[in-house]
């Protein structure tokens, strides 16, 4: 058990009855981890759990060397960003960052030094003065990154932070992850492909709290390889194939439909074979491991 | 660390609304309500006419007059009592009334027959009894339980009317006081406890005796010299603002407890270093020394003003603090830490209805010793000025009560602690169960 990892050992979790978590097993690696799965299929469950805020039912968890019972210490060096968040409203930028970090133990110097520095790095500098309600939702997110880097955590843990962001505002998010992840641990998760595909190396697969996929994301969009089409097909002849095929692209023009489709052998004679990507892959795999059409169709 | 915290903690204290109401309502009170109320101590003079009364347990003082109560109450069979310090009305049963009349037998030497017929047997008659000072009333039902005391016009004191009733309560020949209260006992047991022949009260409701000259001064003297003048009015002073501080902390402590939750900044606040302890403590702490400022702010006013009253004369600059800090803090204390340690349990203000009950239970109890006494109560009255040996001679029943609620206070603060770190740790939901159906009604709502 290395000192800079994170190691998951058969790990369960239930709500009541309710099982959320089911015998994960998992190992995270320096850089940036990428946690993919649908809505409910226990992202922010398996987070909360890494950050203490929850308690696990069985199994083991060990943090950079530190079992996760010892709260205190996996505090000391976890950041954790949270899916819904807010501050007192009331608070100015910079005295939330400073509340924050006094209950992080940092001393007055250093909060000086380092909270102008991590407002400069999410490019707050300017609402320093502005109080939390006033702030937008983008900036109330770079706002949350920043105090999770507040004491500067070997351990970064963000719960679908490009949500709600725009185009720009989230390409800006991802590079600064990637650019924090270079000295740490960031656990990342989403139900956006694409957030994974610009940023991860290494990523995981949840559904229904079962770990259906870890490894790389090469590996991944690998595994998609030969089962990815591209076919122009009438409009009305759409329904038919998205019945039978899995689609997880289509561009109309005029009376003619082009389709991406996932297939496991060439579904018509001019289908043409494309280049898979994260995205294909991670239908395929979901459809694989017995998740019905029509429950991904509604995720695209 | 916990210096910065603290201020912080201050700070948002400070910020939050209740504690604001607090702090005017603190001023306010003190400025016109209770330091214009200190009223000059005179020293008594010899042959002034009177000297106020006082209470002592003089056996031929209280047991004609609990007689003559006692009787009276019999014959309207209306009892006053104030079970768990609530005022009531009892009325007793037809079996009960015979026995009381028993009892009443046994302290006047009268025969049973003689009470029952009076008024037990046949209330609608109506009865006549003689009162304190020898005169006669009439006694007549109102139909609804209640009676009516009247005077008969023309009617010499003395003059018996039908025979029927009994005009003269006295109390039996030979019948000790040891025998007397056994009796008392009894008759309070009848009557279902926490009536005024309850032992504690007897002194207290039948032991008025008019003070001497020599009296006077002794009280006079305890106020200059025990109580350096300032204790005096130290002790009215707690007074009213423990009824204030019984109650007021407890809205601060909800509406702080509930923040985090509402600014949806716990997780945030669960996921840093600082333990529950560090968190829970002083964020107490802050509120404490908080609310306590104004009061002893007022308390400098008060001192400043009797010093001015009594030029020349030795005060006590420091009564007031000390008094503010031993018989006002535990109050504050305990109110405070009911509001932060419901609050942390339910995520719910129950805290405001638990401590609003138990304010208003304390109010009632506190009747029975309005000037000095003490007992359980969370916060103590002492409505009047001076009362020094009173104080005295219940300052052990008091310090045992404020030692009691500091640490009752630091037992609450120490579960919330606890319960703290269990929520922290995602261990106990004590939301999980409440607001759903708030949640639901919310959607409802939005829908
Ligand atoms: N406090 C809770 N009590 C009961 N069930 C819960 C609770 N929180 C989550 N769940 C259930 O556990 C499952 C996993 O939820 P979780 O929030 O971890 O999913 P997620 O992957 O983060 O989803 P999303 O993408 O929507 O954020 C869901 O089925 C959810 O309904
Ligand atoms: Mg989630």
């Amino acid at each position: 058990m290395s000192g800079n990892e994170i190691v998951i050992r058969n790990l369960n979790k239930y709500y009541g009855k309710k099982q959320a978590l089911s015998d994960v097993n998992l190992v995270i690696k320096h850089g940036m981890f990428g946690l993919l799965g649908r809505n409910g299929a226990g992202k922010t469950t398996l987070m909360k759990t890494l950050a203490t805020l929850l308690n696990k039912k069985s199994g083991e968890i060990n943090v950079c060397g530190t079992p996760i019972e010892h709260a205190r210490e996996i505090r000391r060096m976890t950041g954790y960003l949270p899916q819904d968040f807010s501050m007192y409203p009331g608070m100015t930028v910079a005295e939330a960052m400073d509340y924050l970090g006094v209950l992080s133990d940092m001393g007055g110097v250093e909060r000086k030094l380092r909270i102008p520095d991590l407002l400069e790095k999410v490019n707050l500098t300017g609402h320093m003065k502005k109080k939390v309600k006033a702030l937008s939702g983008g900036m109330k997110r770079r706002l949350g990154i920043a105090q999770a880097l507040l004491h500067d955590p070997k351990v970064l843990i963000v719960d679908e932070p490009t949500a709600g962001l725009d185009p720009e505002e989230r390409i800006r998010f991802r590079n600064l992850l990637c650019e924090i992840a270079e000295d740490r641990i960031v656990i990342l998760s989403t139900h956006i492909v694409g957030d994974i595909e610009a940023t991860c190396e290494d990523i995981a697969i949840l559904n229904e709290g079962r770990l259906l996929y870890t490894g790389t994301v090469h590996d991944l969009t690998a595994s998609a390889k030969d089962k990815v089409f591209s076919v122009t097909v009438p409009r009305q002849n759409l329904q038919i194939i998205k019945d039978r095929y899995f689609v997880t692209g289509m561009l109309t023009t005029g009376s003619e439909c082009h389709v991406r489709l996932i297939a496991d052998q060439k579904p018509f004679p001019d289908a043409e074979f494309c280049e898979p990507n994260v995205e294909d892959a991670y239908m395929l795999y979901l459809h694989r491991n017995g998740v019905e059409k029509q429950k991904l169709g509604g995720e695209l | 660390m916990y210096g910065v915290l603290f201020l912080k903690e201050c700070k948002r204290t400070v910020k939050s609304i209740p504690y604001l109401i607090l702090v005017v309502m603190l001023l306010v009170f003190g400025y016109t309500q209770i330091v214009p109320e200190f009223s000059m101590i005179e020293k008594p003079e010899p042959n002034q006419a009177s000297y106020g009364v006082k209470y002592e347990e003089i056996p031929g003082v209280i047991m004609p007059s609990a007689a003559k109560s006692l009787y009276s109450e019999f014959a309207a069979n209306t009892y006053v009592a104030y079970p768990l310090g609530f005022y009531k009305n009892v009325k007793l049963s037809d079996n009960k009334q015979a026995r009381m009349a028993d009892i009443l037998s046994e302290l006047t030497g009268t025969p049973k027959e003689d009470f029952m017929k009076s008024a037990g047997v046949k209330p609608e008659t109506g009865s006549t009894l003689r009162i304190g000072d020898g005169s006669l009333m009439n006694l007549t039902p109102n139909g609804d339980g209640s009676y009516k005391l009247t005077i008969p016009k023309g009617q010499s004191s003395g003059s018996e009317s039908a025979g029927s009733a009994i005009t003269d309560v006295t109390v039996a020949k030979g019948l000790t006081y040891e025998r007397f209260r056994e009796l008392m006992k009894q008759a309070d047991k009848l009557i279902g406890g926490g009536s005024m022949y309850d032992g504690i009260y007897l002194t207290r409701q039948f032991g008025r005796v008019p003070m001497t000259y020599d009296d006077a001064l002794l009280q006079y003297n305890d106020i200059i010299e025990k109580d350096r003048i300032s204790g005096a009015y130290a002790r009215v002073f707690c007074d009213y603002f423990g009824l204030v501080l019984g109650i007021f902390p407890v809205f601060i402590a909800v509406a702080l407890g509930m923040r985090d939750r509402r600014a949806g900044m716990l997780d945030l606040i669960y996921t840093r270093k600082a333990s529950s302890i560090q968190i829970v403590f002083t964020r107490y702490l802050a509120m404490i020394v908080m609310m306590l400022l104004p009061v002893l702010l007022m308390a400098v006013y008060a001192a400043i003003s009797v010093a001015g009253k009594y030029s020349g004369m030795e005060t006590d600059g420091l009564a007031f603090v000390k008094y503010s800090l031993g018989w006002l803090l535990p109050t504050l204390m305990a109110s405070t830490a009911v509001g932060v340690f419901l609050t942390e349990l339910t995520d719910f203000p129950i805290a405001i209805a638990v401590q609003g009950l138990w304010w208003f239970l304390g109010m009632f109890a506190g009747m029975k010793h309005l000037d000095g006494g003490y007992g359980w109560d969370l916060f103590l009255r002492h409505n009047k000025i001076g009362n020094t040996q009173v104080f005295l001679d219940n300052f052990n029943t008091l310090l045992t009560n404020r030692i009691l609620y500091a640490g009752l206070s630091i037992v609450l603060i120490l579960l919330t602690v606890w319960i703290y770190e269990l929520k922290r740790r995602g261990k106990l939901h004590a939301y999980n169960r409440i607001p759903k159906i708030f949640n639901h009604r919310r959607r409802k709502s939005a829908a």
